[in-house]
């Protein structure tokens, strides 16, 4: 399935033995549970940046595992079910893992005065206050292009 | 003062010298013609074999292309003929003289273009590298750098934000300060000059 995960867990301190057998029950758990499991890596244990809290209990140093799977999202949800309610498991989260596509940098054209940097304004305008207004107006669809036709704010 | 067989000579007096020429021109005239003055060396000049006016221009063996540009130069009814002949390009450049600018080429010396610090270096930015995006917190309240502070593209800074914050979630990077191993990492940019003044 193309939809892949990472799990990121931090797992309590405990011995090597048990630290094993832990991972082994998670990944049963996600095995059985519509999860295809592709990979398995420790990223050490160490000491976690700020306190956290698991069923009163204080942990400030941890086991870092990252597992990398596939599921669908409605597997993943059951998963997750468990994972909060496991002791051993002080924190857990699921990142889903997207290809970010290549794109050209914009900094000289963000650089430059508002009536020559008119891309980067558009964006800007797009990304902060939606204009509502002017697309009910015009009735334009939502789209990049309808900005260019606006024109200059002083039209 | 005739001398030679087939020269002809026009007998020119320095004041109406122009005027005389022009009326040459734009009369009959023969395949080669030659003048002598007294006091000046002699000039051959080649004439295009046609009993119709010939304009200023193509006189002076100016390519077809740079009359195009000129204004007015299309006036002329010969013009107009001979531009048709002359529109292949090949024929046109081989036509040209060696001195003229090459309109077809791309300007050398455009400037590289700006770009910021992780575009330029094709950087990947991920969750997991908290080394990376410790170096666009403040040390002092562990703060994300806007993106006048941190000169990012809109993209790249949107990444960068992201980022922090899916790190601070899963538990691999601290939310109110920069962690200490991460303090003397080098500096991408100068958080004391902004574009504009902040207050971290």
């Amino acid at each position: 399935m193309p939809t892949g995960y990472e799990l990121c867990f931090i797992i309590r301190m405990m011995p090597k033995a048990d630290l094993v057998s832990t991972i082994k029950r998670t990944a049963e758990f996600i095995m059985n549970h519509g999860g295809y499991l592709r990979k398995i890596e420790s990223l050490g244990t160490r000491k976690l940046p700020y306190r956290m809290w698991k069923t009163g209990l204080s942990h400030r140093e941890g086991n870092y595992i990252l597992m990398e799977i596939d599921s669908r999202s409605k597997s993943l949800a059951e998963m997750e079910d468990y994972f909060k309610r496991d002791v051993d498991l002080v924190r857990h989260r699921a990142i889903a893992v997207k290809e970010e596509p290549k794109f050209e940098c914009t900094l000289e054209d963000e650089m430059l005065p508002p009536p020559y940097s008119r891309e980067a304004v558009i964006y800007m305008f797009q990304q902060g206050h939606s204009p509502a207004k002017i697309i009910k107006e015009l009735k334009l669809p939502r789209s990049i292009a309808c900005y260019k036709e606006l024109g200059t704010t002083q039209d | 003062m005739t001398s030679g067989g087939s020269r002809i000579l026009v007998l020119l007096s320095r004041t109406k010298g122009t005027a005389s020429l022009r009326a040459a021109r734009s009369a009959l005239v023969p395949a080669v013609i030659t003048f002598n003055r007294p006091d000046s060396h002699s000039s051959t000049w080649v004439w295009h074999s046609t009993s119709q006016t010939i304009s200023r221009r193509d006189f002076h063996g100016v390519s077809p292309l740079y009359t195009e540009s000129r204004v007015g130069s299309s006036s002329t009814e010969a013009n107009k003929e001979k531009q048709p002949e002359s529109t292949d390009k090949d024929a046109i450049e081989s036509n040209a003289l060696p001195d003229l600018p090459d309109s077809c080429m791309e300007n050398p010396y455009v400037r590289e273009k700006i770009q910021c610090v992780l575009c330029k270096y094709n950087v990947p930015v991920n969750y997991k590298n908290v080394k990376l995006l410790a170096q666009f917190i403040s040390p002092y309240t562990g703060m994300a750098y806007g993106r006048h502070i941190t000169r990012l593209c809109i993209k790249q800074q949107e990444r960068v934000e992201k980022a922090i914050e899916t790190a601070r979630a899963t538990g691999l990077m601290a939310v109110a300060l920069k962690e200490e191993m991460y303090l003397k990492d080098p500096k991408l940019f100068d958080p004391n000059k902004p574009v504009r003044p902040h207050r971290f």
